[in-house]
């Protein structure tokens, strides 16, 4: 009855899933007309300019990593796969990547969890201590992540747990907390309460309702925060290292550490992994979510 | 809150289990962020004990040592000055690109330039640091390029070195600066472009006056988000700078695990938060007026 919950926006231009829908056709007309044709090639060439700036080092690896030589050199000399062959049998990169994905996942796990759960209690019950925990959720997106790895290096130096894989999966659970925290919030406001409400009203209880109307109507925003907690946790470096103490090597950190003592192809092979996995990634929470940034 | 309904028994046992669920979440996030944060202070007046650990103590030595030796304030002033050079270069690279990309570029290229900026900013730091490594070197890259083409004697290297460390951090958060920006630029209604046009205002007036003005905040927020990003970024100094581009992130990092100095760690730790804490409070308060939605339907970035 009571229909205070916000309803999906009608139609907000620049929302939608066709980016170039409604705007474009209007934007470009009057500019091609009467943009001075100099300034707007300026534009343009900028834009490539900076285009290739962004996709060139990356392609350069690439390139790097093919070459079958013992020394990178840029262009490669030849093809080879032999740096990742050399990267996919040794025991090293074998144990960091291993490392990683469980960390990932473990992390990716618990910030979801949290996330979701403090979510779904907030969205129905704004009580004043829970606020305080979504803002206290949130304060990792605005804190260097340098400064939380001292904090979780003295916090569990002084609990006497120090050194081992579960820190690196709480520490990651906690600083990657925000983005699932968004993404499910965000999903819930979308949530059109009637259809809820008709459930209760058919007689079915609060946690029935949970169960198959509210989470099937959020799954996409739950599995865009896992994808993203994972994601994120997968390429980051400083909060692991310092978590870590040199006993726990990450993918990202066995990169870092094979730099200072080679500069092995083997290092771009394991970078276009990466680069390959993450790109993957971003593409599976974008479809998922249903476009994030458009 | 309709669906808590009901009478006021079921409202009380509701409370009980709202507080019962929410044990959970702000559990984790007490023991595990708010206790560490605390651990993070109380560290920092510890006593470090040379050659590993630290006893308890309630001492300001840590703090008198930050401020007193010249190499701090160096490295935090050096820091400082790279942080803003980098937002300004992110700015001024940032805005013609997204400018491009947001109002100009048809849907496939509009596709292909937010496919690349969102891929790049999930990117390892390590990795993006690394290529430019590579690019810069003196056996590839353009220092070879350069040698090839015959414009240097021999294949020169860049990295590491300053001008490294500044192009490492443009690259590492120009992402950031172009998806801060994208929102507002794409929220700019062209029919206010079209008015000020039809009104007879050459096009460079009408960026001046409409476009720029109603894109301010994303540039401002833009800006504000890479400074601090750099601020706290270890990852791009240690790889592409030599200690002289070090930054206080990688002071922090080499105190605490190859110092094995963590009370002094925790003390310069405080002290960048404190330092970001007063700049965001100064932006807060140069962007109050900013702030202010001066074109409703704008998204928020």
């Amino acid at each position: 009855m009571a229909n205070a919950g916000p309803r999906p926006a009608p139609s907000r231009p620049g929302n939608g899933e066709d980016m170039g829908a409604g705007i474009g056709p209007v934007l470009e007309r009057p500019s091609r007309r009467r943009w001075p044709d100099p300034s707007l090639a300026l534009v343009g060439t900028t834009f490539w300019v900076v285009l290739a700036f962004i996709v060139v080092p990356l392609g350069v690896l690439a390139a790097v990593s093919v070459h079958p030589g013992r020394f990178m050199t840029f262009p490669p000399q030849g093809f080879s796969l032999r740096w990742y062959q050399t990267l996919l049998t040794s025991s090293q990169w074998l144990e960091a990547i291993r490392n990683s994905l469980v960390v990932a996942l473990g992390s990716a796990v618990l910030a979801t969890s949290i996330a979701l759960v403090l979510a779904l209690v907030l969205d129905r019950y704004p009580v004043r201590f829970g606020e305080y925990m979504r803002r206290l959720g949130m304060m990792p997106l605005f804190l260097p992540p340098v400064i939380m790895g001292v904090a979780f290096v003295a916090f569990f130096y002084e609990i006497g747990f120090s050194g081992r894989i579960e820190n690196l999966i709480i520490a990651h659970g906690i600083f990657n907390a925000p983005f699932p925290l968004l993404l499910i919030s965000s999903g819930l406001s979308k949530v059109n309460r009637e259809l809820e409400e008709s459930a209760m009203n058919l007689g079915a209880r609060p946690a029935t309702v949970l169960r198959t109307v509210t989470l099937p109507l959020i799954r996409a925003d739950v599995f865009a925060g896992v994808l993203f907690a994972f994601l994120l946790s997968l390429n980051e470096y400083i909060v692991a290292f310092l978590v870590s103490g040199f006993t726990v090597v990450t993918l990202p950190i066995e990169i870092f550490s094979s730099l200072r003592y080679s500069f092995s192809p083997v290092i771009a092979a394991a970078s276009v992994l990466f680069i390959a996995g993450t790109g993957f990634l971003v593409w599976l929470a974008d479809r998922l979510a249903g476009g994030l940034w458009d | 809150m309709a669906v808590a309904g009901g009478g006021s028994r079921s409202a009380k046992q509701a409370n009980r289990l709202v507080y019962l669920l929410l044990a959970y979440p702000g559990g984790m996030l007490v023991v595990f962020f708010l206790v560490p944060l605390i651990m993070l202070v109380v560290f920092s007046v510890y006593r470090n004990i040379p050659g590993g650990g630290w006893e308890t103590a309630f001492t300001w030595d840590n703090y008198v040592r930050a401020f007193e030796r010249g190499l701090y304030r160096d490295r935090l002033v050096f820091t400082l000055q790279l942080s803003a050079l980098t937002a300004l270069i992110c700015l001024a690279m940032g805005y013609p690109f997204t400018y491009y990309l947001a109002r100009r570029a048809s849907p496939l290229v509009r596709r292909i330039g937010l496919a690349a900026t969102i891929s790049t900013l999930w990117l390892t730091y390590v990795v993006r640091s690394y290529a430019w490594s590579v690019l810069l070197s003196s056996t590839s890259g353009i220092g070879r390029l350069l040698f090839w083409l015959g414009l240097t004697e021999r294949p020169v290297g860049y990295a590491p070195g300053y001008v490294a460390t500044l192009i490492g951090m443009v690259y590492a958060f120009l992402p950031f600066m172009i998806l801060s920006l994208y929102g507002s630029l794409r929220a700019v209604d062209p029919s206010m472009e079209e008015a000020s046009m039809n009104l007879g205002a050459r096009p460079w007036r009408t960026f001046w006056h409409v476009v720029l003005p109603l894109s301010w905040p994303g540039a401002a927020s833009g800006t504000l988000l890479v400074f601090l990003l750099a601020m706290g970024n270890y990852v791009v100094p240690s790889i592409l700078g030599q200690p002289a581009q070090w930054t206080m992130p990688v002071i922090i990092t080499n105190q605490v695990m190859y110092e094995s100095n963590v009370p002094f760690g925790a003390a310069i730790s405080v002290v960048l938060m404190a330092v970001l804490g007063l700049v965001l409070f100064a932006a807060g308060k140069l962007l109050g007026a900013a702030r202010m939605n001066p074109y409703p339907g704008r998204r928020d970035s």
